[in-house]
């Protein structure tokens, strides 16, 4: 199983004080080592991600739609 | 409080059976809740505001609207407790944040307010939430079988007042799984609808795309009751109420579904032991149980979360900014990293969101399942002062992943699930087996619950709730 814990390379303190910038968010010293672990974390989420193949489908531009397709392979109503 | 009105082992349905005979009047029954509450909360805290005097004057009520001859609306005066994310007419919503300490009272209920209102409930109080609703541990609230030891997240206090008998049922929300592992580790029953079916309305957003609004009772049965009031089919409750309290609890003809990764990995033992014994139940009851291959298990629990912080973070995007000291380090940590992952991640959840669902269709389609089984959680509770959870191999997880690793993939793929008990691990704290349905489903998935619980008796065991008295 590939989890949050064991893949994707770390994300440095150093990285994580150039993207908290990006993002306009005020980030004290003594919070960066957390932030930049829990950045390592949502890094290896998207990793998994990355598992699934999505090229045949069509971008999503409508809110979610639990319900399944009348027939397997078809479109959902 | 009168000899057959015992709260803690009291069923909404037993009292409502109870109500209608006149064996005690709403009255009654309300003046023994709040005084159970002053038995438990000093040690539980499930609360964080009780509605006594509200409550007095509508049980009151209740009682002159039961005198009149002709049927009664299914919750009149049951007392329910409403997480304090949802809006109730008249009081703050404070989402358990020092950001809304000050919060106005609001205007109007929310819609699962207004349901439950509108059948005839009494709001007996807002429960503990986890801070607006992103987390597992739900402090102050504790779990009624071990004190020392959290109610689970975010529906935390909703769930502790069930399983403590200070009310008959709660309102939850379950974004990654906030009803399911509540009722998990307190040993009530959760119930997640399908997601979209019931009004959100007045309920404080955490991530609006997965949040699901849904139940938590002490039986199947109450749970379907509560569940069909909420999506606004009160007129199918007498019966769909009755079926279930006297099914004849046969699962034959019955296929479910067991998926043999991910669902089955690092699983504290007495998890997995409880699991095998319900397996075996549920073949004893007459069900196929059919072994299974879901590959896109672990890209739903990414999706999960890499959609729920996104959206959380934009909910929150100007206090994170302004004001982000008065957030929790768990929740500012949670939003900061949700402003940060790049529009693309986001984007490719949702595109993945698309596929898993997809291919846990195809799951069901071919199989020809009625549902799929898992354990709820692979843990029970942990303890309030260590958020870890220990496996057999050594290893450890911290709390807030473990405990949404088996339940967020079904927010992913918005089928609906509820999770009872199954059994107890060797310090006696509950273990929860989930029931993950077709879309739209609910009681077809409440009818195979039901059929379990009556088989087993998990639910009508009951924690006895130290006090500092005792």
């Amino acid at each position: 199983m590939t989890t949050n814990d064991d893949s994707a390379a770390p994300i440095s303190v150093k990285e994580a004080v150039a993207l908290a910038r990006v993002a306009g968010l005020p980030i004290p010293d003594e919070r960066l080592p957390r932030l930049a672990a829990d950045l390592t974390a949502a890094q290896a989420l998207i990793a998994d991600l990355a598992a699934v193949p999505t090229g045949s489908l069509p971008a999503v531009v409508d809110a979610f739609d639990p319900a399944w397709p009348q027939h397997p392979g078809g479109r959902r109503p | 409080m009168t000899a057959s009105m015992d709260l803690s082992s009291l069923t909404l349905h037993d009292t409502l059976v109870a109500l209608e005979a006149r064996q005690f009047s709403t009255v009654e029954l309300i003046r023994a809740t709040l005084e159970r509450m002053l038995e438990t909360e000093e040690t539980l805290h499930a609360f964080v505001d009780v509605h006594a005097r509200d409550a007095m004057e509508h049980a009151m009520i209740a009682d002159r609207r039961r005198q009149i001859p002709r049927p009664a609306p299914p919750l009149l005066g049951i007392p329910l407790g409403i997480k304090d994310i949802f809006d109730i007419a008249g009081k703050p919503t404070r989402c358990n944040s020092a950001l809304r300490e000050d919060a106005p009272v609001a205007v109007r209920d929310a819609d699962a307010v207004h349901a439950w209102r509108r059948d005839g409930a009494i709001l007996i109080g807002k429960t503990v939430t986890q801070e607006f609703a992103a987390g597992i541990v739900s402090a102050p609230a504790r779990n009624p079988w071990d004190p020392e030891r959290i109610p689970g997240g975010s529906s935390g206090g909703s769930a502790a007042a069930v399983a403590a008998g200070t009310c008959l049922g709660a309102l939850g929300s379950d974004t990654g799984g906030s009803i399911r592992i509540p009722a998990s580790v307190t040993g009530t029953v959760g119930l997640k609808p399908t997601y979209g079916r019931i009004g959100t309305s007045g309920t404080y957003p955490l991530s609006a795309s997965l949040d699901t609004v849904g139940p938590i009772a002490r039986t199947v049965p109450d749970a379907a009751l509560l569940f069909l009031s909420l999506a606004n089919r009160t007129k199918e409750i007498p019966e769909a109420v009755s079926r279930l309290q006297h099914a004849d609890g046969s699962l034959a003809g019955r296929r479910i579904g067991v998926l043999t990764t991910f669902f089955q990995e690092r699983l504290q033992p007495d998890v997995a032991t409880a699991f095998d014994q319900a397996l075996k139940t549920l073949e004893q009851l007459g069900a196929e149980i059919i072994e299974c291959e879901w590959s896109g298990a672990n890209a739903a629990r990414a999706a999960a979360m890499v959609i729920s912080r996104v959206e959380s973070a934009a909910v929150h995007r100007d206090a994170l900014r302004a004001t982000p000291d008065l957030m929790g380090e768990d929740l500012r940590t949670r939003l900061e990293v949700g402003a940060i992952l790049p529009a693309d991640a986001y984007l490719r959840a949702r595109q993945a969101r698309e596929a898993v669902t997809r291919s846990i269709a195809e799951v069901y389609t071919s199989q020809r399942l009625d549902a799929i089984v898992t354990p709820t959680l692979p843990t029970t509770a942990p303890r309030a002062d260590d958020l870890r959870v220990c496996y057999a191999d050594g290893t450890e997880e911290p709390a807030g992943t473990a405990l949404t690793r088996l339940t967020a993939p079904w927010n992913t793929t918005g089928q609906p699930v509820i999770s009872v008990p199954c059994g107890f691990d060797a310090k006696t704290l509950p273990i929860g087996l989930s029931f993950v349905g077709r879309p739209d489903a609910e009681l077809d998935l409440c009818a195979l619950a039901r059929a379990y619980e009556q088989a087993t008796g998990w639910h009508t065991r009951r924690p006895t709730v130290a006090t500092p008295d005792a």
